[in-house]
């Protein structure tokens, strides 16, 4: 299967509420795209994104994700220094999301 | 165990103001124990009968099950818990998981339509919780991301959590790495064989007192 990923930056999602977040990236899954989502998702848009998916699991192309939030990553820099926090979403059908991430 | 010694002192401390009644929710992923730990409950504390089938095959509970008047006692008096045993929290749901347990595919997918409702109804008694037992499989490491989902969520609704290292009986179980990955407070426990219960037990209490 091939693997395609999308970088979806804040700037993109900051005018998105929690419900348009979420279709957003359940379209981008459901077009087999992993989505790596700079912000990442508050616990209350998690819990949003499992409900919307569970209501479009199709049992055949959609099957739910994966999520993977790693530790956040530090920029360099004296004043400008800032945590980076990225959520990787990858369709459930990838067999791997290591995959994903390498 | 450290966590249950304060919240013990915060029991006694607060033992005055208890609340009489609590429902609290057993939350977590497929597979976790939810289900072995509400009947362990129900059984020692309930009307001993069990409250839902446990099985190996994922999203075996696919409602929520509440048990009411379970009562937990100590020297304070009793409280009046109710527990809602609810499905697994999961983010996908695949069918073909359920034929490698034996299902044909038509019975696979009629439990996977049944487990994504499942999994909407278990999200949505968080509304309806006055605290809850995040149950962890503690012999299954990497966690599965929902745990920090729910916790976060639950976190959010200022809903009282406690997180049960579940499984402790098996011998990779590692409840330590469960409150490393967690960074949390955790109490070990067994539901299948019943070890560590009092101390979840007592931190109920403590939750009830607070």
């Amino acid at each position: 299967m091939d693997l395609y990923i999308d970088f979806v930056t804040e700037n993109t999602t900051k005018r998105m509420n929690s419900i348009e977040k979420c279709e957003f990236i359940i379209s981008k899954l459901k077009n087999k795209r992993v989505v790596v989502f700079e912000g990442g998702l508050r616990p209350e848009e998690e819990a949003i994104l499992i409900e919307e998916a569970m209501l479009q699991i199709d049992h055949s192309s959609f099957l739910g994700y994966k999520i993977i939030t790693p530790s956040p990553v530090r920029t360099p820099g004296l004043f400008s220094r800032k945590d980076i926090r990225m959520t990787v979403i990858a369709p459930q059908n990838y067999e791997s999301l290591s995959v994903a991430l390498v | 165990m450290e966590a249950c010694v304060h919240l013990g002192i915060l029991a006694r401390i607060f033992a005055k103001s208890r609340k009489h009644s609590l429902t609290i929710g057993i939350l977590g992923a497929p597979n976790a124990g939810k289900t072995t730990l509400a009947n362990r409950i129900s059984v020692e504390c309930g009307n001993g009968k069990h409250l839902g089938i446990v099985s190996p095959i994922p999203h075996e509970t696919r409602e929520c099950f509440a048990m009411e008047h379970c009562m937990i006692t100590d020297q304070h008096g009793s409280l009046d818990l109710t527990i809602v045993d609810t499905p697994g929290i999961a983010t996908s749901v695949d069918y073909r998981e359920f034929q490698h347990h034996g299902l044909s595919r038509e019975e696979s997918i009629t439990r996977a339509k049944e487990a994504t409702r499942g999994v909407v109804k278990a999200i949505q008694s968080l509304d309806r919780l006055d605290a809850a037992i995040v149950v962890v499989d503690a012999a299954r490491a990497p966690f599965d991301q929902v745990n920090w989902t729910v916790m976060g969520n639950l976190e959010a609704r200022n809903i009282p959590l406690i997180v049960a290292a579940n499984k402790t009986d098996l011998p990779e179980a590692d409840p330590k790495l469960v409150q490393e990955t967690f960074q949390s407070e955790i109490i070990p426990i067994s539901a299948k064989k019943g070890t560590g219960m009092n101390e979840l037990y007592g931190c109920i209490l403590a939750i009830a007192n607070s």
